[in-house]
């Protein structure tokens, strides 16, 4: 079982708010192995970007346990926290509030092994400029700002500060998708090419499917807080089995002419993750809900090559 | 900070084009040249009285006149420039310390820490400013220190607040998260992360409020509870031009001008920096 | 039937920033028949956003000047017209959907007198009437009119979209403008959005400009697309011309550097370098430093415009064809 990287189990991140307890990561489990990528989507509000926070500890968990190499990453003193820390990492979505406007790229990047007492201050300079020639950054940026640079590079910025430390793990929050669609195109190349070489495991969060598909291995989709389906990747788009996977996938516009689309518009709103409904938590939205999605929670069980929490399955 | 090199450049093009505020920066500077040299500008000791010489009018030998004692006034104007500049940097670089600290922990940490400490300012606020200036001197005496801090402690909430407000709003942008992800203790987290980036309104708000501290220790001088004659400082200066302001209005005016001029050039810079400093101002 | 609604000619639009001229959009020429959906496509900074707000007459005034060029609208210069005239064309004959929905609706009003406010702005019905029309729009775009009273914080962004919607249609208006109205929304409720959309269209008939730089919402929903590049339209045509038969380079690149959701492919072929600097555009044509097939004299001139047929335009050197009378 534990040929994997990370293992997630039960996680759980709740906040407490005036109107009751917000359920934003609610008993999620998956594992990861070296070199690969999961992709986890979902829309806003379902706890994506929360999930990726409480496996680095950037947000405390409420519950649950984040095994990375054994090791249960959320029992660790302080001092071993910050050793895992050059281990785990993560990429932000914005490359614009994700850099502090008053250091230069060197800084920026040269912090991270600072704050760890790697090298002296030669060697950690040879370390950055390395690595932003393997990011893709050209060495005449090393004193520039942030506000210099278009979001294309702070991104690399971004992507090059996590690397420094050699991690194994890196959490990608929505990495892209503040990025137009010519850059975007660059920076995937990057992640994937890197990926290829040193062999790091991603955590793909997004709700951009195409790039999703593109870049990950499997794929978990999200909802209110649970996961309703993991598959591989091409056995989710080609065989999607819950319904809001089947409704997520037929509503994403695609840039070809004459498809037939069978689009599945869900009825309203996505409720709120405070106080969830009973059940099945799809089930307001759901084409095909019944008693038994009132009543019952449907657990994430095999399905063919998936896992799908869903009664339709069972 | 080395780092905000080019932060600090624009800041000061931007600060060029405000006439008013570019050209009240360098009287500032001539003042503070003048009040470090004051020894080697005035050309008589602040405290020499000449009864042969008192009351004499602006003339060549003494160009702002003399006083009830002889004393040459230029030469105490000059002087009381070092005590005015002085007291005002030292009372808010003081306050400015001790409002800062305590606003950054209570901001950074937030929680019951935040409260008591928010709740001791707030008591602090409430008492009136000019009061506490006076009950501090009449209780500790009017030596320098402790008019320095009758004038600060007064201003220390205010510190505390626009540091904590900043600190509340820089907290949580991401790349502070970003330096937890790598590693980087709370202490560092403060100091190279959140502060650098708050320099801007405090810079703005200690301009003003060396303005506000030289206008109080002239009031306080002003009503016999600053510095003790002959300390030539400027508010006890036009305190006592007062008994001689018929006839001899020459001794109120260099101070007062003094006075006047000083405070509007700190408030012409302050309003500029803060124009020259905040990014949305832009054409 | 369809008679030319808009009719943008060499349109030249500056922004001024810091003493340094910034050409935002440059000598751009389009047209819209009525009843038509023009998509504008292009990247952050390409121009679309400064071309929606020329047409309305609402660029900020201290920095944005139009250097040339007119803008027709029923056979009328909208550039020529006075402030008076304008505010009276805003809402009634042409209204905007603007993008972000959490912050283009008045906080301290409740959306149904944000869209009685449109109303009565632009025709004499008592209180009580604007106050049914608007209840009926709220419907129309499906949200229950019972929500009347409701403020803008109370409703999620894709319903806060739909009420824009509701107050830019709310006068029945010849042209909308659209400006990116769903890239800040979720998949799902984008597709509830663009279905919407369509549905109004139809019953309307009224022209729509939107401006996206998504072109899977151009294959949902426009006949007609323009590629807008540093300022300029760099190919046009209908959506089929566009989608299967483009020419430029960078329409091409453009097409290649989206993930293809139908197929596997482990490297996407991206578009090399950046888009250039507003203020310091390249000569001749502005992509030839990033185009794999630039020759001599692509950086010495700037490219005529070539009609591949009366329907599809190219600015590209390469792309030489026959030029065609222009149809209209």
């Amino acid at each position: 079982m534990s040929n994997s990287l990370l293992d997630v189990r039960n996680l759980k991140k709740y906040f407490p708010t005036k109107d009751g307890l917000l359920y934003a990561v609610d008993d999620i489990n998956f594992s990861l192995s070296q070199g690969e990528t999961l992709g986890l989507v979902g829309e806003s509000g379902c706890g994506k970007s929360t999930t990726g926070r409480a496996i680095l500890r950037l947000s405390e968990p409420t519950a649950g346990e984040v095994f990375y190499k054994g090791e249960n990453v959320l029992k660790c003193g302080k001092q071993r926290m910050k050793e895992l820390r050059s281990e785990l990492q993560i990429v932000f979505q914005d490359p614009y509030s994700s850099l502090n406007p008053r250091m230069s790229v060197c800084q920026l990047i040269e912090n991270s092994l600072a704050v760890n007492g790697i090298g002296d201050s030669s060697e950690r300079l040879e370390r950055v400029k390395e690595i932003m020639a393997v990011v893709g950054l050209e060495q005449r940026l090393l004193n520039s700002y942030p506000h210099e640079l278009d979001g294309g590079r702070r991104q690399r910025v971004g992507i090059a500060r996590a690397l420094v430390l050699n991690p194994s793990f890196i959490v990608m929050d929505e990495p892209v998708s503040a990025l137009d669609v010519c850059i975007q195109a660059q920076i995937l190349n990057l992640l994937m090419k890197l990926q290829d070489e040193k062999g790091y495991a991603y955590l793909f969060i997004s709700h951009n499917l195409s790039v999703v598909k593109h870049i990950s291995d499997r794929i978990a989709v999200m909802y209110l807080g649970r996961i309703v389906e993991i598959s591989n990747y091409q056995t989710l788009f080609k065989n999607p089995k819950h319904p809001y996977t089947k409704a997520l996938l037929s509503a994403i516009p695609i840039p070809k002419l004459g498809r037939k689309r069978n689009r599945i518009v869900l009825k309203g709103d996505v409720p709120s993750p405070i106080n969830p409904p009973s059940g099945c938590r799809f089930k307001g939205r759901c084409p095909y809900a019944n008693e038994r999605c009132n009543a019952e929670e449907p657990k994430l069980k095999s399905c063919g090559d998936s896992f799908v929490a869903c009664h339709l399955y069972e | 900070m080395k780092n905000s090199n080019s932060v600090f450049f624009e800041t000061w093009v931007r600060l060029k084009k405000n006439k008013v505020a570019f050209a009240s920066l360098w009287i500032l500077l001539f003042l503070i040249v003048v009040a470090v040299f004051a020894g080697l500008i005035a050309p008589y000791p602040y405290s020499m009285q000449n009864p042969s010489n008192i009351l004499q009018k602006p003339s060549l030998k003494h160009i702002f006149g003399t006083d009830q004692y002889g004393r040459d006034i230029f030469s105490r104007v000059v002087y009381g420039a070092r005590i005015s500049l002085s007291v005002g940097f030292i009372a808010v670089g003081v306050a400015l310390l001790a409002g800062g600290f305590f606003g950054a922990i209570a901001g950074f940490y937030g929680g019951w820490l935040d409260n008591v400490i928010m709740r001791c300012m707030d008591i602090l606020l409430s008492i009136p400013s000019v009061l506490l200036a006076l009950a501090i001197v009449a209780a500790f005496g009017t030596s320098l220190p402790n008019l320095m801090l009758a004038t600060g402690v007064s201003t220390i909430p205010g510190y505390a607040r626009l540091v904590r407000a900043t600190i509340l709003t820089i907290k949580n942008q991401e790349y502070v998260e970003a330096a937890r992800a790598v590693g980087t203790n709370d202490f560092e987290i403060i100091t190279r992360q959140i502060l650098p980036n708050c320099m801007a309104p405090i810079l703005v708000q200690a301009t003003f409020g060396v303005a506000t501290a030289i206008l109080t220790i002239a009031g306080l001088s002003f009503v016999g509870l600053g510095l003790q004659p002959p300390i030539p400082e400027w508010g006890s200066m036009l305190s006592d031009a007062r008994a001689y302001i018929r006839g001899y209005s020459y001794m109120l005016v260099s101070p007062a001008v003094a006075i006047a001029i000083t405070v509007f050039c700190l408030n012409s810079l302050g309003d500029g920096l803060r124009d020259a400093l905040d990014p949305k101002l832009r054409d | 039937m369809s008679e030319v609604l808009l009719d943008i000619r060499g349109l030249s639009v500056d922004y001024r920033s810091s003493g340094k001229d910034i050409h935002a959009v440059r000598d751009l020429s389009l047209y819209v028949k009525s009843g038509e959906t023009l998509g504008l496509v292009g990247e952050t900074g390409a121009g679309k956003t400064t071309t929606a707000l020329s047409i309305l007459g609402i660029l900020p005034e201290v920095s944005a000047r139009v250097r040339k060029g007119e803008v027709l609208f029923c056979d009328d210069d909208l550039l020529l017209k006075k402030a008076k005239e304008m505010r009276s064309i805003r809402g009634q004959d042409i209204a905007m959907i603007f993008q972000d929905p959490m912050t283009s609706l008045d906080p301290v009003m409740t959306v149904g007198s944000q869209i009685v406010e449109m109303i009565r702005l632009h025709s004499a019905v008592s209180k009580k009437e604007a106050r049914s029309i608007a209840e009926g729009m709220l419907e129309l775009v499906g949200i229950k009119k019972e929500r009347f009273d409701d403020y803008p914080h109370q409703f999620s962004g894709g319903m806060k979209q739909r009420v824009g919607i509701a107050i830019a249609l709310s006068c029945n208006p010849k042209l909308l403008i659209a400006d990116e109205p769903t890239t800040a929304l979720d998949v799902t409720i984008q597709a509830q959005v663009l279905e919407l959309m369509k549905d109004l269209k139809r019953k309307y008939d009224t022209a729509l400009i939107l401006i996206t730089h998504d072109l899977g919402v151009v294959a949902e929903i426009c006949s007609k697309v323009a590629i807008m590049y540093a300022g300029e339209i760099i190919e046009y045509g209908t959506v089929e011309e566009v989608f299967n038969n483009h020419r430029h380079p960078y329409t091409d690149g453009l097409f290649n550097s989206i993930p293809d959701i139908d197929s596997d492919q482990s490297q996407l072929s991206v578009i090399e370098g950046l888009a250039p600097d507003p203020t310091n555009i390249p000569t001749g044509c502005s992509f030839h430093p990033r185009c794999p097939y630039a020759m001599e004299q692509c950086s010495e001139e700037v490219p005529p415009v070539f009609y591949v047929n009366d329907s599809h335009y190219v600015r590209c050197h390469k792309c030489g064809f026959t030029t065609k009378e222009a149809v209209e």
